[in-house]
């Protein structure tokens, strides 16, 4: 490697010091608002958390390494929400046929208020199931309308869908996931059911 | 056509945002949700899950801003390092593929003029074909063939130069 090699190198490497379109501070403040909320989102979307903790990083390099960002913070983060889902459908090809693992919701060792802890744990377990039952594209629909409380303009945005399709696949999300809880709770007795 | 949509669901979610549901809301909307299946299916949902991301999020563990930003910039470097030094060991695999054919080329000439000096030093050196005569029978065959072998010459050295390189990343 000759002296005009290493200077072509330490320039691209100093470079990549403007790579980021993005400066430190705005990527902090938006970081603080988005960071716990996409990771729980990774987390529900694949059911592990250690992968949950590589796809948030994933998502957060390439939201950096984009050319530019949306202006406003509710484009940026339904932005942000668009790569993560797509990181999350790109790892479910990957194992696609391998059975997906319930998150093991009482893995977790943070405190839960006295007498409610079995109600709790039950009714996340619950959930877990149902949802382990639907689609990935219906869990990505009820978590992001009912969890993050988002519009159906900015799930459309985060999901790559039309904006006009999501009420009608909201609701049959919706049907679908409340029979399979009813379904649970009743498990046992009668059986039947909507969907 | 059934409905997808009844009028009341937004105050049903905004008792249950506002954690009302089920036990501080009024009489009228209990009775609304038992009454109508959307919204009933729509209560039997968002509980569970609204319940679920509180405690998820109360429970998740996230690297901090600086940790994220730093483990970023330290990739792109490492990226960009990689974009930079790409040209350059493509052109060192093209000067090797060149330096190897030259010296080839000349081991073939010189190869008489070694083989005399070798017997000279008591070595029985093997006779190599005649180069005027793999040249001729290139000429007879053709000029495509001379350039498929030119260029299966050119590219062996750089494929082999750039597949090392592609299992060492």
């Amino acid at each position: 490697m000759t002296l005009g090699d290493v200077e072509r190198l330490e320039r691209a490497t100093g470079d990549s010091e403007q790579t980021f379109v993005m400066d430190e501070t705005t990527f902090r403040a938006f970081y603080d608002r988005t960071a716990r909320p996409l990771w729980v989102y990774l987390y529900r979307m694949c059911g592990d958390a250690q992968r949950a903790d590589d796809l948030l990083q994933e998502a957060y390099y390439r939201f950096l390494r984009a050319g530019s960002h949306p202006a406003d913070d509710a484009h940026r983060r339904n932005y942000l929400y668009r790569i993560a889902t797509n990181l999350v459908r790109d790892a479910r090809r990957r194992v696609r046929g391998v059975e997906v693992e319930l998150p093991a919701d009482d893995a977790h060792d943070a405190p839960v208020s006295g007498g409610d802890v079995a109600r709790q744990v039950s009714a996340r377990t619950d959930l877990g199931r149902a949802m382990a039952h639907l689609t990935a594209r219906e869990r990505d629909l009820l978590w992001l309308a009912y969890a993050e409380g988002s519009s159906h303009g900015e799930i459309a945005e985060s999901l790559g869908l039309k904006a006009g399709s999501i009420r009608m696949l909201l609701f049959r999300a919706r049907r679908r996931l409340a029979w399979l809880l009813q379904r649970g709770e009743s498990r046992g007795t009668a059986g039947g059911g909507r969907a | 056509m059934r409905p997808t949509e009844c009028p009341r669901e937004q105050d049903v979610m905004d008792a249950i945002a506002s954690g009302r549901w089920p036990h501080r809301c009024d009489a009228e909307l209990h009775a609304h949700v038992e009454a109508c299946d959307l919204c009933s299916d729509l209560a039997e949902v968002v509980v569970p899950i609204r319940d679920d991301f509180e405690q998820t999020l109360y429970e998740a563990r996230v690297p901090t801003a600086g940790a994220t930003w730093w483990r970023a910039q330290v990739r792109a470097r490492l990226e960009a390092r990689e974009a930079a030094s790409r040209p350059i060991r493509a052109v060192t695999a093209v000067a090797l593929a060149c330096s190897t054919g030259l010296l080839a080329a000349v081991l073939t000439l010189a190869w008489p003029w070694m083989r005399t000096w070798l017997w000279a030093q008591g070595i029985d050196a093997p006779v190599l074909p005649d180069p005027s005569g793999v040249i001729a029978l290139l000429a007879g065959r053709g000029l495509p063939l001379a350039i498929g072998a030119a260029l299966i010459a050119l590219a062996a050295p750089v494929a082999l130069i750039l597949a090392l390189s592609e299992r060492r990343h």
